[in-house]
């Protein structure tokens, strides 16, 4: 393998892939980024078994070849690089690279130890805009759980659809959905359950408005982009049924300002025990009241105006989850709904008169209140 | 770069398992068991490996990419999981997790230098809770490469390293309770009645025997390159383990980990038959107060063997001794005593008895001294 590479050019591809690059790993090839030349230019292809990343930057090929080497190594190097061509070569399994004055020779494995990519199939792939994918994981996939205990709420789940497609994130606390309508003629439903630092590279490296492909195989999703590939591997489904934890029936309805709202809870939330952050929410006809009593610190009240008009409810959170939820809404007002003390609570944006979006809901169970 | 250590024997349960897979008919989970380093996870890696293969036969082709990763223990979807010691300090249980994994990488980068490496460890070593949520994570994702994932648990007794802490089995019971459709779990364990009942009745055994002792021998011929009169010798003292004849070797040097203990058993052996109680206590004394599960256990295992060696040598059967480089001297030591074929069943009970109490973690010294009055009065009897 021979080529040659702007310094430019070599820094943006491995910090690309960088983030693919396991820093701990059982198998030590994981630890080298694979570098492959041929007639189209240059692909540098990282992974850690769950996520794959690879992308094409442009280099002047003299001579095909591949060769892995040590990723982390490598990227300081293309770091204190002066800004001059860079130019690499192969003999065997030892990587040369040469830059004005200084050349270094770093020892590579060959692409054989290397995992193989996974054969996903972008012939019927899904196609879709980069922006609107990043908003669904943007909004959702703050909500996984990141317990051990089952392995399938740690991923995302992305139903796609003939005419719509969601995203759901939850931890059995809270919950995020947002759906998105879609135009995808005859493709029926399909689940996928994907882990979320899969979707934050897609995320980063794909947030522009290009449309992206979706491609999937048995066990591995891909998103590509001109040159840029990411897979991630799925995770064993099925997910569980969350549209059954969504209440149907909830028939008290609040408005509120999100940002009094927040202000308020985050009060609050100093004075509120460390192990539950519990709040009591009494919703009155105009008027919401926050109180928190922590036996062994003191007591917190507040009092917040809302447009709620329903019979009065006292009703117990976790402020921390009330918070987070808050923070992904994307409007000033927010749209509360409830039922029962202990029945689940939803959040939802209220979108100014004329302006739409995509439809997003937040779920939070609530907190029992000790009388 | 090295690799895994060559299969050796087991043809008639290799056999059976290459049918079970080409059938479809293999279960998702099994246990390997039968006596401690006859090759139980080098099999389950064979197998794993054969699940995997691009093109299986009656053995995995040797040849694929999938079994050239697998023998280098590089295969993404191949996962041998082993009992470590707990990572030194505390931290949160994300931070032990990390260790942990860090733990098996080191031990797994030492096994793909030194494939013939002696599985001896001098400190207490089990499995941990944390290790069996990351094995459990991994199984809930798909393949990364092939169309299945194997997870090997070798020593899967320690999945509770001491009585009253199920913690780590309990985490992967609930794996084998729902099992993911494309995922394989071997278990091996030398002692399966140490496995959880719950555990146990979820896996199809597979019963492993001791390999004939010339194959061990000729094993260590081609290997380590020893004579073969050596090589014979130490074959007929691991009785038909490659595993305990590779501890049984020099190593860097230095006796091997095996042989120390032979040679600590044997100075027990000696203790019990002197005459002198002074003699018992001091012998008591030289092992520490605590760690009974570790290297005290070997050792104990290595007494019995010297027990029936002297009761064969008692009784005139010299030709089975095990010990051969000790004939002489137990030979000595057998006129010396009334009767030591007698003694011999209680002798062995005795020391059964002490390893149960080795097991529940009872101090060495008193285990010891108490093993060795025992011993003492039945061959004085």
């Amino acid at each position: 393998m021979k080529f040659t590479i702007t310094r430019d050019n070599l820094q943006q591809g491995l910090a690309s892939v960088a983030a693919s690059i396991p820093t701990r790993t059982t198998l030590p090839v994981l630890s080298n980024i694979l570098i492959e030349a041929d007639g189209a230019g240059v692909r540098m292809s990282g992974t850690d078994l769950d996520i794959a990343v690879s992308l094409q930057v442009a280099a002047d090929v003299e001579e095909e070849g591949a060769l892995t080497v040590p990723a982390k190594k490598l990227q300081e190097l293309a770091r204190e690089l002066p800004e001059n061509p860079v130019r690499i070569s192969t003999k065997a399994d030892r990587f040369e690279l040469a830059c004005g004055r200084a050349s270094f020779k770093l020892n590579g494995m060959p692409r054989d130890e290397f995992p193989t990519f996974p054969a996903v199939d972008f012939h019927d792939a899904w196609k879709l805009s980069g922006q609107v994918l990043s908003t669904l994981i943007h909004q959702t996939s703050f909500a996984v759980s990141t317990e051990e205990s089952r392995p399938i709420l740690n991923g995302v789940l992305w139903q796609l659809g003939d005419r719509e497609m969601r995203m759901v994130a939850t931890n059995g606390h809270r919950l995020a959905v947002m759906k998105q309508a879609v135009n995808f003629p005859g493709a029926g439903r399909v689940d996928l359950i994907i882990p979320p630092k899969a979707l934050a590279q897609v995320e980063r490296l794909f947030a522009g408005g290009e449309e992206i492909e979706v491609g999937r195989s048995e066990n591995h999703l891909g998103f590509r982009q001109g040159g840029t590939r990411i897979f991630t591997r799925l995770i064993e489904g099925p997910y569980p049924n969350y549209e059954q934890v969504i209440p149907k029936d909830n028939d008290k309805h609040a408005d509120a300002d999100k940002a009094g709202l927040i202000q308020a809870l985050r009060r609050m939330s100093v004075v509120a025990s460390e192990q539950t952050h519990r709040v009591r929410l009494s919703f009155n006809p105009g008027l919401l009241r926050f109180s928190v009593e922590s036996p062994d610190l003191g007591e917190a009240r507040e009092e917040l105006e809302i447009d709620y008009q329903g019979e009065p409810l006292d009703i117990g959170f976790n402020a921390a989850y009330l918070l987070e939820v808050l923070r992904y809404i994307p409007t000033a007002e927010v749209h509360l709904t409830f039922k029962a003390p202990e029945r689940a609570a939803t959040l939802e944006p209220v979108r100014p008169e004329g302006e739409s979006g995509p439809d997003y809901l937040c779920l939070v169970m609530p907190l029992r209140l000790l009388e | 770069m090295s690799g895994l250590a060559p299969l050796r024997g087991h043809e008639d349960v290799r056999s059976a398992l290459a049918r079970a897979v080409r059938a479809g008919e293999l279960p998702g989970s099994l246990l390997l068991h039968g006596p401690p380093g006859v090759g139980k996870q080098r099999l389950a890696l064979w197998l794993g490996q054969l699940l995997l293969c691009e093109r299986p036969g009656v053995e995995p082709c040797g040849e694929c990419r999938s079994c050239r990763l697998s023998l280098h223990l590089q295969h993404p979807d191949l996962h041998w999981f082993f009992p470590i010691e707990r990572p030194k300090g505390g931290g949160s249980p994300e931070k032990l997790a990390e260790g942990m994994e860090e733990e098996r990488a080191r031990q797994l980068a030492q096994i793909r230098e030194q494939p013939l490496r002696t599985l001896v460890s001098d400190k207490p070593i089990g499995f941990f809770i944390q290790q069996m949520q990351t094995l459990r994570r991994v199984t809930a994702s798909r393949p990364a490469m092939g169309s299945r994932k194997v997870f090997v648990i070798g020593d899967a007794e320690l999945l509770v390293p001491q009585e009253s802490s199920p913690d780590a089995a309990n985490v992967l019971l609930k794996l084998l309770e729902e099992p993911p459709a494309d995922t394989t779990v071997l278990l091996t364990a030398s002692d399966p009645d140490e496995l959880l009942p719950t555990i146990r009745s979820r896996l199809l055994p597979i019963r492993v025997r001791a390999l004939p002792a010339d194959d061990v021998a000729r094993f260590l011929v081609e290997q380590r390159g020893i004579s073969a009169d050596a090589a014979n010798r130490v074959a007929r003292l691991a009785q038909g383990s490659i595993g305990h004849a590779l501890g049984f070797l020099p190593d860097g040097g230095e006796p091997g980990p095996l042989e120390k203990r032979r040679a600590d058993a044997r100075l027990l052996l000696d203790a019990a038959a002197s005459p002198r109680a002074e003699a018992r206590f001091a012998a008591a004394l030289r092992v520490g107060p605590a760690g009974a599960r570790g290297v005290f256990s070997d050792v104990l295992e290595l007494l019995a063997v010297w027990v029936r060696d002297l009761a064969a040598v008692a009784a005139g059967a010299a030709e089975t001794v095990v010990n051969v480089d000790a004939l002489p001297e137990l030979e000595a030591l057998a006129a010396r005593l009334p009767d030591a074929s007698a003694a011999a069943p209680r002798m062995v009970r005795l020391v059964e008895e002490a390893r149960t109490l080795a097991h529940g973690n009872v101090n060495p010294q008193l285990t010891l001294a108490n093993l060795l009055r025992g011993l003492s009065e039945a061959l004085s009897s």
